[in-house]
């Protein structure tokens, strides 16, 4: 029976899960037997280390949704003679031949990658916390704010930022009410990227100053079952405080904690509590000026920090799983990696509070491109006088591309409304002369046609101005709807204009034909 | 046979001139009265039955349901229930989980509104309650309903009671994410589909708390639809969801409808794993109903060939359509749908209707497009629908008067489910069953005791099946962590059934004070009831084997005592299909302007959409130019064809494992064999297998057909990569020395052989449920596997469903059913009714066929066997296709 049973179910595998059966190959190819000699030649992975980080995911910003379990990019992307032998390095390292998921063990393991070395002993300083809940386990790292350097910043600077600044960049007004010294500040690690009650929330790191110092509260789940009262202790540390600081949080660590607390009965604090995610005020600062949107690359271009060894967050689960699994895990690069973002976060709202001042309190430039900050400032402003002020810094500071434009349409418009009728006629000559294919000409031509129209009383080039609206329209493939909207500005004006008996006047804006 | 006092109100001199207005006059009794005594019809109406009109009986209200609710249900025209809604309320309302399974029609919605909206009602609108219907329509069609009668209570009662609040909710894909997080905090009742439970609500049920907190009912419409694998896999989706409900605090109550099926008790507990109550007395007032089993003439008595069935539905069309009243057909494929819409549109003048009048409607129609019909129908604005199966289920399109079915539709439930769509209150209706050429509609000729009669099938549904239960645990283990099931599969080792309840008991009391405490407070007030829930995931049969597998093979579980923990990053509902289709449908575009057509299940997208195909959609006709299969859009051309396209598919199957035989010995199995016996009658005589098999399905090429002659004007070849598919067959084989004594020999053996597969195919849906299209069927006189012939009759679904094993322990039945249809046909070598027309099995195919037939079917069963040496799959060799399955490129025309 037994054995007709394992046949029957050993059928899930010809199922079609992909992760399941190339994995199991591979893992199998990994166990190093006792007398393979190339175990213990310590120069044989070495050899290795560029092949190996080539294949390596890189670490990033989480991507919800991305259903790839961390390692398996890795495994494919390694010869199984290699696997073989990194895994012969570490004295120890068994695995259970067919052991599931790729996420699990076929991580390289060993220091020879440049990556910290899998251990088989727990982390190291992790301190039991007992509730009523149940117990779960906590490292706690004390930073001393005034000399810790995290790269080129200390994280007493959050004393300088503006909190209106912040709020501004990131469009929310409660942030104005949230002291950076008081937030707690929040980054999670997960045994999984698909979202779903089956993905396990298994580090949470906290920070938050106390005098002097900055705390850096790492809460771990031993086992999955400390998960209720490990959920309870974050949860009733971010109710105490008056916000929160997270990079990419509202769309992924937020809902994370919040869908497990809501399974383990826990009240989740997220309602109301103010919430700083730096990742959209930080992304409109830098926007098309670094090579992506990750922290690690803010936190490198904008604070100086350079990280040293770091695990790919991307590996988090494997530590986890392969912890849970007492096989030889990398746990103390997921807590260091954990640490490091915690520390950036409060830099990196320091730095975002200085942005409107664009000095840190020494009086030394911010890092980051100038001009798209007066981008993001002139989008953010408050009134239109600090949007013309900061629209034409962008423009005195060389921005260029997508943003110029959107300020140039920005421009004539403000200049338009405001009766300005001579600043907005250049402000729509000199945007048209630089382009007058882009999507953006469409809404230069008819404002451009309107500002002719009623405030000029040219109704001969308004007129023109609103074919050539309609002309860009068409090109450019807008909806049926807009174009309708295009075409019949353009007719109204073309019989306004034949019932004016008035001769047209001579000037137009003066673009040329 | 009819009453003879009748007027004849139509006679044939009037009808030649102002079509409409006589046709008008016309009456469904003077149209059966007609097709009675008027030639032609007269003597192809084989066999009449008639259900004398019934009065309808209610009962009052029950007293424990709220006044207030009452009053609207009056103000809506029910002014006193029938007695059957009344028990359903009442037995709903002491607490009990219930089936209503009455005819279509019968009133049911409001067995399950009347409890939902009085719990809404006692709870201050906190309780909430979740709705499954089979189709995207059904629940749409629901919502409307649902919020028209809390309308009418708010209007009545709102400021009372917070009525205003109550909300009604389709959740589907079609749902916008924007709306998605309102309905999951406010959405007191939602509607939506196994599909979505499963791979969208469950896995994220953190975001439905609200929802499953106060989850007091889960209503599941039409679970006679839930059967087979696509029923079993439902069945496990429910257990998921009671975990989580009760991991929540809640403890929801199952409200069930169905069709009138065989043993509706048996079925709902299978499905919902608990005691239920039925209703089944239907008490609804029923007008006259005319049955009338339809023969079409033999055209060729050579050939023993019959009539089309599809050409005698639009013959019938002229008596039994007309603008005074609704009509419906009824036809097996989608194909036959759109050429009798076409016919009928065509000669929609003659009827005396517009053709706008007309309609074809099937699953792959947009949705807006169903609307449409569906009201048109109700308002009586569409006077001719022609349907699919899709017409079957509850969608409301009111009562018509006369159905035709071309064809039986392969089981008794679709056969009343159909039948139950005329019928107006009060008035008579009738309803004409075509008989095709196929053996099992013949077989109804002979025996309509069948229809009526005979006890109706079984439902099968089988929760615990071994992969399908896996699949499910793991799905569920991603949902919560699984508990403590190793005591209990050790404690039902040691003792006895009862023992193993009680250990339940502790476990689903423990469970619901332990689960993470979430349930803490809760744990005390419902403890009681929790404690008679048997449903328990866990006591399934296997469940800790599977868990520990689930760790230690593959790795996705992480066991920790007692518990098992989800432990791998991967989303298992994404990989766990539910088998009802759904998720992989082809699109249909126009080429050019992107805009969608219609849309189509994977499975038939190989013969119904590939290069050359021409697509129809109410009679226009596509060409299809290109088709994607990869990225499942298919880009058609509108033309103007006259003819219709039908592709042809080879199929190979090859034996992956053997499980169970059963074997007879030549030495008690006497031959009557022309040939006489030769040397000592020892070894086998015929053996019936069970297995695995995986079947290679491959387009071939297409036949393009001329509308109406049906004549084959061409043909092209189809480039697709083949259809793979494991799943479970029933296999039956034959020595090699019967074989020769019965005389299964020379130029035609194959074809007669295959004959026999073929009337087993079709007559299996008399025994299991299932359509002859659910089973595939592939015939060799020489398997490479067995050496010897070898009938081969296979799961379609991907998998299996178990179909395998059904046959092999109905087998006999099959047979001796197969032997009854070909000794009753009166044709002398063969005919389509039976094992095929003799150009196809040649002159002594039929009795060949008979031959085997009583050898098979008489005797002594064969006993169980050893599966024996042959277990070990032989080499492949280049598969024996052998013929095509008769008519099953053409089935339904």
């Amino acid at each position: 029976m037994k054995d007709g049973f394992r046949s029957k179910l050993a059928r899930l595998r010809r199922e079609g899960d992909r992760l399941r059966s190339d994995a199991s190959g591979k893992t199998a190819a990994v166990v190093p037997s006792a007398e393979d000699p190339s175990a213990e030649d310590p120069s044989a992975g070495d050899r290795d280390v560029g092949a190996l980080t080539a294949g390596l995911p890189s670490a990033g910003a989480p991507t919800p949704g991305a259903p790839v379990p961390g390692a398996s990019g890795a495994a494919a992307a390694m010869p199984a003679s290699l696997k073989a032998r990194l895994g012969g390095r570490t004295p120890g390292a068994r695995r259970v031949p067919g052991s599931g998921p790729g996420s699990r063990g076929a991580a390289p393991e060993g220091g020879a990658d440049g990556l910290r070395e899998a251990s088989s002993a727990p982390p190291s300083g992790l301190e039991e916390v007992r509730r009523a809940e149940g117990s779960f386990a906590a490292r706690e790292t004390r930073v001393d704010v005034g000399r810790w350097q995290h790269g080129d910043w200390r994280l007493d600077e959050v004393d300088g930022a503006g909190t209106a600044t912040i709020a501004r960049l990131a469009r929310d007004a409660a942030l104005v009410q949230m002291p950076l010294r008081e937030a707690v500040y929040l980054d999670t690690e997960t045994s999984g990227l698909s979202g779903g009650a089956g993905v396990y929330v298994y580090m949470v790191g906290l920070g938050w100053f106390e005098g002097d110092e900055f705390v850096s509260w790492q809460g771990f789940l031993r086992e999955p079952g400390e998960e209720r009262a490990m959920l309870a202790a974050v949860a009733e540390r971010l109710r105490a405080a008056p916000g929160m600081v997270s990079f990419f949080g509202k769309s992924f660590d937020r809902h994370r904690l919040e869908d497990k607390m809501r399974i383990a009965g826990v009240t989740a604090p997220f309602d109301g509590l103010a919430h700083l995610d730096l990742y959209h005020p930080l992304r409109r600062l830098t926007q098309g000026t670094l090579p992506d949107g990750r922290l690690q690359t803010m936190e490198r271009e904008l604070l100086g920090f350079h990280r040293v060894d770091d695990l790919p967050g991307s590996l988090a689960p494997a530590a986890w799983f392969d912890f849970l699994a007492e096989r030889p895990h990398r746990l103390e690069g997921v807590f260091e990696h954990n640490h490091h973002d915690v520390l950036s976060l409060a830099a990196l709202a320091a730095y975002l509070g200085r942005a409107e001042e664009e000095t840190r309190l020494d009086g030394e430039p911010l890092a980051g491109a100038p001009s798209q900050r007066a981008v993001a400032l002139a989008e953010t402003a408050a009134d239109e006088s600090e949007e013309l002020r900061w629209i034409e810094a962008a423009f005195a500071r060389g921005a260029a591309g997508e943003p110029r434009r959107r300020l140039q349409v920005r421009q004539a418009h403000l200049h338009r409304r405001a009766g300005r009728v001579e600043a907005a006629r250049a402000a729509y000559r000199v945007a048209l002369e630089e382009g007058a294919e882009d999507r953006h000409a469409v809404e230069l031509f008819t404002g451009g046609s309107m500002l002719l129209e009623r405030q000029v009383g040219d109704l001969a080039s308004a007129h023109r101005l609103a074919e050539r609206a309609l002309e860009a329209g068409v090109r450019l493939g807008l909806t049926a709807r807009q174009q309708e909207r295009l075409r019949d500005r353009a007719r109204r004006l073309a019989s306004r204009r034949a019932a004016s008996a008035a001769p047209e006047a001579a000037q137009g804006l003066g673009e040329s034909e | 046979m009819m009453g003879s006092s009748h007027e004849r109100e139509g006679s044939a001199s009037v009808r030649s001139g102002g079509e409409r207005r006589a046709r008008r006059a016309q009456g469904v009794e003077a149209i059966a009265h007609r097709l009675g005594t008027e030639p032609p019809w007269k003597g192809r109406i084989v066999h009449w039955r008639e259900a004398a009109a019934r009065p309808g009986r209610t009962s009052p209200w029950p007293e424990a349901l709220d006044e207030r609710l009452v009053e609207v249900f009056k103000a809506r025209g029910i002014e006193e229930p029938y007695a059957h809604q009344s028990a359903a309320i009442e037995a709903a309302l002491r607490g009990e989980d219930v089936l209503v399974a009455t005819p279509t029609a019968s009133g049911k919605t409001v067995c399950y509104t009347a409890p939902v909206l009085q719990s809404l009602l006692e709870s201050d609108g906190a309780s909430r309650a979740l709705f499954l219907y089979p189709t995207k329509a059904l629940s749409q069609d629901q919502t409307v309903g649902l919020t028209g009668l809390v309308e009418e209570f708010v209007s009545r009662h709102g400021d009372a009671t917070g009525a205003r609040d109550w909300h009604a909710f389709t959740y589907d894909g079609d749902t916008p994410p924007s709306v998605r997080r309102t309905l999951r905090d406010r959405g007191h009742m939602v509607l939506t589909n196994p599909y979505m439970l499963h791979q969208g609500i469950l896995p994220n049920h953190a975001k439905w708390a609200e929802l499953f907190r106060d989850l007091r009912y889960v209503v599941v419409d039409e679970v006679h639809t839930l059967s087979g694998v696509f029923g079993s896999s439902v069945a496990n989706v429910l257990r998921r969801l009671m975990r989580i409900a009760r991991h929540y605090g809640a403890n929801p109550r199952f409200l069930a409808s169905s069709a009138t099926v065989a043993d509706p008790k048996g079925h709902a507990e299978r499905l919902f794993g608990r005691p239920v109550t039925v209703v089944d007395e239907d008490a609804s007032p029923a007008g006259k109903r005319i049955f009338g089993v339809y023969e079409p003439p033999v055209v060729n008595p050579v050939a023993g060939l019959r009539a089309n069935a599809l050409e005698e539905a639009r013959e019938l069309a002229r008596e039994v359509v007309g603008p005074g009243h609704q009509t419906i057909f009824f036809c097996g494929r989608r194909t036959a749908v759109e050429v009798l819409t076409r016919y009928l549109k065509e000669t929609a003048k003659q009827l005396g209707l517009k053709p706008s009048e007309i309609r074809g409607y099937r699953g792959g129609y947009l949705p807006d497009m169903r609307r449409e019909i569906e009201s048109g129908l109700k308002e009586g604005k569409v006077k001719v629908v022609v349907s699919t199966n899709a017409l079957e289920l509850g969608v409301d399109i009111g009562a018509l008067d006369v159905a035709v079915l071309v064809g039986y539709p392969g089981s008794q439930a679709s056969f009343w489910q159909r039948a139950g769509r005329v019928g107006r209150r009060g008035k008579p209706s009738l309803v004409i069953q075509i008989a095709r050429s196929e053996p099992v509609d013949q077989f109804l000729v002979h025996h309509p005791e069948f229809l009526f009669e005979a006890p109706r099938e079984r439902l099968g549904v089988d929760p615990n099946n071994l992969v399908l239960l896996s699949e499910h645990v793991k799905c569920a283990a991603f949902e919560l962590p699984f508990r403590a099931a190793a005591e209990i599969a050790e404690d039902r080792g040691a003792e006895d059934r009862a023992a193993g309840d009680r250990a339940a008991e502790d476990r689903a009391a423990d469970d619901g004070a332990a689960d993470f405490g979430a349930t803490e407070d809760r744990a005390g007030e419902d403890g009681a009831e929790v404690l008679e829930n048997e449903a328990e995931f866990e006591l399934a049969p296997h469940v800790p084997e599977i868990l520990d597998y689930l760790a230690d093979e593959s790795g996705f579980l992480h066991r920790r005592g007692e518990t098992w923990f989800w432990m791998a990053d991967a989303y298992p509902a994404q990989d766990v299909s539910l088998a009802g289709g759904d998720i992989d449908n082809v699109l249909i575009l126009e080429q050019g302007t992107e805009r969608a057509i219609g849309e189509t299940d994977r499975e038939s997208s190989i013969t119904t959409v590939h290069e050359g195909a021409i697509y129809q959609v109410q009679g226009v006709t596509w060409r299809v130019e290109r088709f994607d299969y990869k990225n499942r859009r298919a880009y058609v051309r509108e033309v103007e064809s006259d003819y219709y396209t039908d592709a042809q598919t080879d199929t190979e199957v090859r034996v992956l494992r053997l499980e169970e035989r059963s074997r007879r010995d030549r030495a008690v199995a006497r031959v009557e064999s022309p040939v006489p016996p030769e040397g000592p009658r020892e070894g086998e005589d015929y053996s019936g297998w069970r297995g695995e098999v995986h079947v290679t399905t491959v387009a071939t090429l297409y036949k393009k057909i001329r509308f109406y002659t049906r004549e084959n004007v061409g043909a092209g070849d189809i480039h697709l990569p083949p259809e793979e598919l494991d799943t479970e067959a029933f296999v039956m084989t034959l020595s090699e020395p019967t074989a020769d004594e019965l005389g299964l020999a020379g130029g035609n053996r194959g074809a007669a052989w295959r004959a026999l597969g073929e009337l087993l195919r079709r007559v299996a849906p008399l025994f299991i449920r299932c359509q002859p299209s659910d089973l595939g069927l592939s015939s060799h006189v020489k398997s490479p596997h067995f050496s010897r012939p070898t009938l081969f009759l296979y799961d379609k679904v991907q998998g299996g469903v178990g179909l395998g094993e059904l046959l092999f322990n109905a087998h006999r039945d099959l047979l001796g059913a197969a032997l009854d249809v070909v000794t009753r046909c009166s044709c002398p070598a063969g005919c389509p009714a039976c094992v095929g027309p003799t150009a196809e099995v040649g002159p002594l195919g039929k009795e060949t066929v008979e031959r085997l037939l009583k050898h098979l079917a008489g005797g002594p069963s064969p006993t169980v066997a050893d599966v024996g040496d042959l277990e070990a799959p032989a080499e492949e060799e280049p598969a024996d296709f052998g013929p095509l399955p008769r008519g099953a490129a053409t089935e339904g025309l």
